[in-house]
């Protein structure tokens, strides 16, 4: 088992201060040496487009590839990206940096240097969730294309939305992207901002929301956690109606009611207030676990809790907390090719974010194996915006490998790096100092993006089928051959062997 | 003696994000793999940097790629030169594409000139003539300019729900002296963003008190029923000695 921590900031920017918070990640199912990441990184010098970052190396080493449409004074706003199944097209969904309109994105190779292209846009919008896959239909691969958000355009207030393609890879603008509603009950004026979706290769598709209940109290407000199936990709007329509640009828199960939230409130520098993670076990399409944020305490309460239930019935009934972590937000869930769990999370205490990633085999019945990733000052940098550190963070599962990204506090002292951690950026460990490009001038602390990958055994890999690599047909020449040249053998004079006493 | 004219110069200052001096080691190469070389690829050896962004002041010393513009014959390699450009990928090294480039011989006067002053960026002086042009051109834009004084504040619509909602409150600003537009000489309500949400963190937040140039664009749709004025840009906000910038005197800074 080995896990790396790398800090993405590029050496080139070793002079940065920026707040580069709110990660996203995607790896290339089948090239994991591929891998996009994603946070509020302006485009450093310039230019139309924002920033990703980019490795070829299975996250060692970090670069930065301006080919998102919209750089704003921040770069992009809201990104998530992900990856098809195969063929290696790069997807995102962003709240465009300049316009701040959703953009669905699509580029074939997100490792050059080329834009990507423009599939959808739509004003009104907020936090873009994508997620990606391919299945073949008729021989054919397809793309299936998920990106689930909050829309503003939508009516009585369910905004609620999933925005899909079942073949978006090379077809022109909108590549058969449209939006879906997905909310069917009638909110307290809106859904709120995340809307979460997980797919299985089988063709289940979950998506989750937070229905918002009563705000008459608002900035309190209660709200429901539901979670809505689709059974076929999403290919019918009213996608994401196949789960039913088990007691009202309507589509979307309520996994829990009557929640309590403060919006905007704040907790070590960050906003809390929307919190939600969705994964579907890859062995079995009727597993599938979710984690959520509430004030437990209620209108008097200070805390924010991550709450982790499971379901084993596509979505019917759900257990009770599995895991329960007071004070935490941003839980984000995968599970691996064994049915492993990994839950990623950032906890506050003492005036300290700790960024946690979490395995357990058995439903936390035992502890979990755990890992603290980063834990450092959560009073410095001062911010500068929000998010802080982020809505969101992101873990992905590719076979028996956790991958994954979070922000937070880029000093670079080791004691914050339990596992350890590779600065690309200039950094004195011994004065705990940032350093700019010339290795000499200090650079303040800011908040940093940093890449983690989990590998059960570093001798192992998992193998993952790509199928048959069209090949051209090999061509034979005749092959003309001189003869071999043998020359004369040049016998070894050997020496007589002389017998030496044995020592003493 | 300065053989490019000061505007030439100032005109790929105003097109380009950096620009360095340095020697052209190689030609058809790239120091990062997804800048694929071509024939108008090349790497430089910096000696200086012109101007830049704050996180590339210390280049000097490192090789960066440059992408030429493919309309105009490559540099060869041991020519110096000075180059302006944009950003195009980042990693170790820092690889850009080119706006511009003059001989080295041609902007050498500048450098001398400039050597005095080594903590001094040698286009600086360029680069505040860029922005005071680009605060004009950006005052050109707005519907009034006033100065005055922050007298009151209050929110102005319901509490925001969404994370990128602006939040909008209304600031009563007591005007002290109209620069531009048709604005009542007493006092002019103001609707500005409060959120501090990346989309509005940049927007200025007034605060009581606050004495300034206040630049002001005329509100549109549901906006209108807040205040007649909102601000809209990083820009709608400058200190008092910079009424001199916006009518087109330079202020020593």
């Amino acid at each position: 088992m080995t896990i790396k921590v790398v800090n993405m900031i590029p050496q080139s920017m070793s002079a940065e201060t920026n707040q580069d918070s709110e990660p996203n990640i995607a790896v290339d199912p089948t090239n994991t040496d591929h891998i996009i990441a994603t946070a509020f990184t302006p485009a450093p010098a310039g230019g139309a487009n924002a920033p990703v970052y980019v490795s070829t190396d299975g996250g060692n080493t970090w670069s930065l590839n301006t080919i998102v449409p919209g750089d704003g004074e921040f770069g992009t706003g809201d990104i998530t990206t992900a990856f098809a199944g195969s063929g290696g097209s790069l997807y995102a969904g962003i709240l465009n940096g300049s316009t701040g309109a959703l953009d669905v994105l699509r580029t074939a190779n997100p490792f050059a240097t080329t834009p990507m292209t423009l599939l959808e846009t739509r004003a009104g919008e907020d936090q873009p969730w994508t997620v990606a896959t391919t299945t073949t239909v008729a021989g054919t691969a397809e793309d299936r294309v998920y990106v689930g958000n909050n829309d503003f355009n939508q009516a009585n207030g369910q905004t609620a939305t999933v925005d899909l393609s079942l073949d978006a890879a090379t077809a022109a603008a909108p590549a058969g992207f449209a939006p879906y509603q997905i909310e069917k009950r009638t909110p307290a004026t809106q859904d709120g901002p995340p809307t979460r979706v997980a797919v299985h290769s089988d063709g289940t598709v979950y998506a989750a929301f937070e229905h918002w209940g009563d705000t008459t109290n608002f900035p309190g407000f209660t709200f429901d956690v539901v979670v809505t199936r689709d059974d076929g990709w999403g290919s019918g007329a009213t996608p994401f109606s196949n789960l039913l509640d088990s007691t009202d009828g309507n589509a979307g199960q309520r996994v829990a009611t009557g929640l309590y939230a403060k919006w905007n409130d704040v907790m070590g520098q960050e906003r809390i207030g929307a919190d939600l993670a969705i994964a579907v076990d890859p062995t079995n399409s009727g597993t599938v676990y979710l984690a959520y944020c509430d004030r437990v305490g209620g209108a008097t309460g200070t805390d924010w809790t991550v709450h982790v239930v499971m379901s084993s019935d596509r979505g019917q009934t759900w257990s009770q907390d599995l895991r329960t972590i007071t004070n935490a937000k941003n839980p984000a869930l995968a599970i691996s090719s064994n049915s492993t769990v990994g839950l990623l999370y950032q906890e506050y205490a003492n005036s300290t974010w700790t960024t946690v990633l979490e395995m357990t085999s058995n439903h936390w019945s035992d502890a979990p194996t755990a890992f603290t990733l980063h834990t450092a000052s959560a009073t410095a940098p001062t911010a500068t915006f929000q998010p802080y550190i982020g809505d969101y963070v992101r873990l992905l599962a590719v076979g028996t490998n956790f991958y994954g990204v979070f922000c937070g506090n880029n000093t670079p002292d080791a004691a914050n790096f339990p596992q350890g951690v590779v600065y690309q950026r200039n950094a004195n460990w011994t004065t705990q100092t940032l350093l700019s490009t010339d290795n000499v001038t200090p650079v303040a602390i800011s908040i940093d993006p940093f890449f983690f990958h989990w590998e059960p055994d570093a001798t192992i890999k998992p193998i993952v089928p790509t199928g048959i690599l069209p090949r051209e047909p090999i061509l034979r020449q005749p092959v003309t051959r001189t003869p071999i040249a043998r020359y004369p053998v040049t016998p070894v004079v050997r020496q007589p062997i002389v017998p030496v006493d044995p020592a003493p | 003696m300065i053989l490019v004219p000061d505007e030439d110069i100032q005109k790929l200052v105003s097109e380009s994000a950096l620009s360095v001096t340095g020697t052209v080691e190689r030609m058809g190469t790239s120091t990062l793999d997804q800048v694929p070389a071509d024939a108008h690829t090349g790497v430089i050896l910096v000696d200086r940097v012109l101007h830049s962004p704050t996180v590339f002041a210390h280049l000097a010393g490192t090789r960066i790629t440059v992408q030429f513009d493919s309309n105009v014959a490559p540099p060869n390699p041991g020519e110096r030169l000075a180059v302006f450009a944009n950003g195009l990928a980042y990693g170790d090294t820092i690889a850009v594409t080119e706006v511009g480039r003059v001989p080295i011989s041609e902007i050498d006067a500048r450098l001398a000139r400039v050597a005095a002053q080594p903590s001094q960026a040698p286009l600086s002086d360029l680069q505040r003539q860029l922005a005071g042009e680009q605060f004009r051109s950006h005052a050109d834009s707005a519907d009034a300019i006033v100065v005055g004084r922050v007298s009151a504040l209050e929110k102005a619509g319901p509490l925001a729900m969404s994370e990128h909602d602006p939040d909008w409150w209304r600031a009563t600003i007591d005007v002290q002296h109209v620069e531009k537009g048709d604005v009542p000489e007493q006092q002019v309500t103001v609707a500005f963003p409060s959120s501090q949400d990346v989309r509005w963190h940049t927007t200025p937040k007034p605060v009581a008190g606050q004495d300034g140039v206040w630049v002001l664009h005329a509100t549109e749709g549901a906006t209108r029923d807040i205040a007649p004025f909102q601000l809209a840009d990083s820009e709608d906000f400058r200190s008092l000695q910079d009424l001199d910038l916006l009518r087109g005197r330079e202020v020593n800074s």
